[in-house]
């Protein structure tokens, strides 16, 4: 008996994999469980193989599965391809195709032939073997077998009767196997409760970008990001809003930066390649000081890299891109739900402060689902301070304020005319190469940051006061972070972590804080040349013996790894990490 | 400035900033046929942007009174289409150069074309890099000697004109910047035109192509003659690249609907069952069995 189980569907194309996955996933969601629902492929564009991995638990998680608990093998060499991706327990049980012969490495699992093909033929359903195995796992694995079964009808809704049929005879067919089975030990034990929503990281921000009041997108297609085009070319011309699909991303962030200047929130998407192309124009939101809003979901980089699959590497890029003295803010979210906060902050902060905003996702929160309540779905919203008549006397676009923040006009406003500029500009938006206009104009920038990060000192602390070693990550490493220091803490051991929300500006005093209250610290991260090690070297002191776990992404973090690499560096066995310059 | 006040003379759109431009600049001329045109159009400032990308020219919007946005080398069209697509109620005037337009922002000319994006885009050209100080641009002949060709320009010139016709713009139009009068005419039909015109204007540099320039120019200006269709692509293929002379009217000129006449037509048929509620958009994300 269990309150979680992991499960992992694998197969080749057409054996429905991904589609079981999402049927399960669904049926957990309609039960009020809570999910994490992961994804991968090979390299074809459609078809080949694939994997679908759900965590289900009846209480509330924060990282995708680490250790699988149970397996659908549909084919081994299949399995072979992700093996470096999923990890059986050691006492997993794995159902596979009975005529494949399985790898000796996997002896301390429980492996159960099942005639998965033959099954399903014989149930009139020869493509059913994915709905033959979920009835299997749904009655075997204690998972919610009567929502499953629901699931798989409605799936199959818009088919003929015959195909719907021949589906639930293929899935009866697998519960009844099920009866036969005796090698089970873990099963799911939970309580329904009501139903939940299951979202990915990309759609979180879409919809957040709606609520937030966002009219205007301007994208160009990039995996991992690409739902976000797809979400928002379909729900703002709805709301009355424009999605437009550019020639490039240089021509996405343009489009924004017009749009916006017009007095419409305005957001753009992409991946790291696209955040390259977007870097000049960055420079020119800040200068002119017209607000917008990129989402960044990084993928494994440089290059082409892993475009599928997750790292944290584009953090220096995305905190520094551009060129001159270029204020803006980045802010990171660390799992879907976050994302959607994340985005809402962003609007806030790049409509209210003027400049450019990134929000920093990566593909392994931008792509998974995950379960969560309609309610957390809300965030206070606020709006551009635009000219009030007074101001628009003798207007001075860029008149300089204790907070930097400086009355905007946007076109349609009677003697708000000012020209918008990337060069150098004084109060009233004129060229200007003088240094005291540039010294002051910079001053007036930079005093933005000071305010943003007074008014959203965005943080998250896990773990006892008084640590004897501290964690420091970000974005999608504080799910396993924090489900780490759980099993860590409940071990006795005196292990907290701070992750910051908002990356730019930092929350300073309080990582401050933090720090002096450990006595060892731990940076833990997807990228080899440590970014965020190097990056948190630039912006406070970090005692000379931080120790520093930094490896490729391609993988994600694990729960278990965390928990190793922390016995490590307890044990000074970490590297203090010379950083590769 | 009030609009009550305002009367719609070409010298109240001059801002109160002095051009940087060098003496005899070709780009004199064709700011003063804007000021004519937008006054003849009776634009108004406030509901008119005029947007660059960098170059001689592109500093051009500083010097109109409208709201302005003189933004990155080569961008002028994106955040131009930016700027119209979110607020169509406004007139924009999208303006630059040969080398902002053709080279490094070459891709947004074909994409807004392609689009037929509302909007007036004009290109100043004169054949060289004036701003930094004398490289060859797509314009500049083959064989031409300037700072970065020094043994003759190895590449041949491109028509702008041509480019705008193939890449799908729905008004193409040639003007001379020696001819306020005629160049403001053509301004004014690039403005009212629905859809993406283009307006090529010669404008010479007189300081690093040549004092006679102006000279030269006015011995092969010719207009477009009476008999050309406008509505004909290969007639108006005939005065692009031409070997001799330099043609300038109207002319290209069709109509297709706009980019912002689709976007209202997709939002039509998306509200078909009028304005989703916000339940409605989460809908998909929840179990509907």
């Amino acid at each position: 008996m269990s309150r979680e189980l992991a499960v992992s569907i694998v197969g080749a194309g057409g054996d429905g994999a991904v589609a079981a996955g999402d049927i399960l996933s669904m049926a957990c969601a309609r039960d009020g469980l809570h999910v994490i629902k992961t994804e991968a492929y090979g390299p074809q564009i459609r078809g080949g193989e694939s994997s679908c991995t759900v965590r289900i638990s009846s209480e509330r998680i924060f990282a995708q599965a680490d250790l699988v608990d149970a397996l659908v093998v549909f084919s081994w060499a299949d399995f072979a391809r992700f093996r470096s991706e999923i990890t059986p327990a050691p006492d997993a049980v794995i159902f596979h195709e009975e005529k494949d012969a399985p790898p000796a490495d996997l002896s301390g699992c429980t492996l159960v032939p099942i005639p998965f093909t033959t099954l399903a033929r014989e149930a009139g359903a020869p493509s059913g073997k994915n709905v033959l195995a979920l009835g299997m796992i749904s009655a075997a694995l204690g998972l919610p077998a009567d929502s499953v079964r629901s699931a798989v009808q409605h799936r199959f809704g818009k088919k003929t009767a015959a195909v719907v049929e021949a589906n639930m005879k293929a899935f009866d067919r697998g519960a009844e196997i099920a009866t036969t089975i005796t090698a089970v030990t873990k099963k799911l034990t939970y309580t329904p409760g009501p139903a939940r929503l299951l979202m990915s990281g990309n759609e979180t921000s879409a919809v957040a970008a709606v609520d937030a009041g966002c009219r205007f997108f301007a994208g160009y297609p990039i995996t991992p990001s690409s739902e976000i085009l797809h979400f928002l070319g379909e729900w703002l011309p709805r709301i009355g809003g424009t999605c437009l699909q550019t020639e490039d991303e240089l021509a996405a962030i343009g489009a924004v930066v017009g749009a916006s200047f017009t007095g419409v929130k305005s957001m753009t998407a992409t991946s790291g390649p696209g955040l390259s192309l977007m870097a000049e124009m960055i420079g020119l939101s800040s200068m002119s000081e017209v607000p917008s809003v990129i989402v960044n979901v990084q993928r494994g980089g440089p290059s082409t890299g892993i475009p599928t699959k997750s790292e944290q590497s584009d953090l220096l890029h995305t905190v520094f891109a551009s060129h001159g003295d270029t204020p803006r803010a980045v802010i990171a979210c660390s799992d879907v739900e976050d994302s959607y906060h994340a985005t809402v902050d962003a609007f806030n902060i790049a409509e209210e402060f003027q400049l450019p905003v990134i929000v920093l996702s990566d593909q392994s929160i931008a792509q998974r689902r995950e379960t969560l309540d309609e309610s957390a779905l809300a965030h206070e919203v606020r709006d551009r301070r635009l000219a009030t008549p007074d101001e628009l006397t003798d207007y001075l676009r860029y008149r300089v304020t204790a907070d930097g923040v400086s009355p905007m006009s946007v076109p349609g406003m009677v003697g708000g005319m000012y020209q918008t500029n990337g060069l150098e500009h004084d109060e009233q938006g004129r060229p200007s190469s003088m240094f005291v206009t540039h010294e002051a104009m910079n001053a007036k920038r930079y005093r933005k940051l000071d305010a943003i990060a007074k008014r959203y000192p965005l943080f998250r602390r896990f773990g006892p006061a008084d640590a004897d070693l501290g964690i420091l990550c970000w974005g999608s490493a504080a799910g396993p972070v924090r489900e780490a220091l759980e099993k860590l803490n409940t071990s006795g051991l005196r292990v907290a972590a701070f992750v910051p929300q908002m990356i730019m500006p930092l929350p300073k005093e309080a990582l401050e804080q933090f720090v002096a209250g450990c006595r060892e610290l731990l940076v833990v991260e997807l990228s080899y040349s440590a970014q965020f090690y190097q990056y948190l070297r630039t912006q406070i002191d970090l005692p000379k013996s931080t120790h520093v776990f930094a490896r490729s992404g391609g993988k994600s973090l694990g729960v278990h790894e965390i928990i190793e690499q922390v016995a490590r560096a307890l044990n000074h066995e970490v590297a203090v990490r010379e950083v590769v310059s | 400035m009030s609009s009550v006040e305002f009367k719609y003379t070409a010298n109240e759109y001059k801002s109160d900033l002095k051009p940087v431009w060098c003496p005899g600049c070709g780009d004199f001329g064709v700011l003063n046929s804007l000021y004519r045109a937008l006054a003849e159009l009776k634009c108004d400032p406030h509901d008119t942007v005029v947007v660059s990308g960098i170059g001689c020219s592109s500093r051009l919007p500083g010097y109109v009174e409208t709201y302005g946005f003189n933004s990155l080398h080569g961008r002028a069209l994106p955040i131009a289409t930016g700027v119209k697509l979110a607020a169509p109620s406004l007139k924009v005037v999208a303006v630059g150069g040969d080398g902002d337009g053709l080279a490094i922002g070459g891709n947004h000319f074909l994409h807004t074309a392609r689009r037929n994006v509302d909007m007036a885009y004009i290109m100043m050209d004169n054949e060289i890099y004036g701003l930094t100080k004398g490289q060859a641009a797509p314009t500049t002949p083959l064989g031409d000697k300037t700072k970065s060709t020094t043994y003759g320009n190895p590449e041949a010139a491109i028509d702008p004109c041509s480019l705008a016709i193939s890449f799908g713009a729905t008004w193409v139009a040639r003007g001379f910047s020696g001819d306020v009068k005629g160049t403001a005419e053509l301004m004014k039909q690039a403005i009212a035109h629905r859809g993406f015109s283009f307006l090529n204007i010669i404008s010479p540099c007189v300081t690093w192509r040549g004092d006679d320039q102006f000279k030269e120019l006015r011995a092969k200006v010719r207009s477009v003659p009476h008999d050309h269709d406008p509505g004909s692509r290969e007639s108006a293929l005939r005065y692009t690249n031409e070997e001799e002379g330099v043609t300038t009217g109207v002319l290209y000129a069709v109509r297709h609907p706009s980019l912002v006449d689709e976007m209202a037509e997709i939002r039509t048929r998306a509200q078909v069952k009028g304005m989703p509620s916000r339940s409605e958009m989460l809908k998909s994300f929840a179990p509907r069995f």
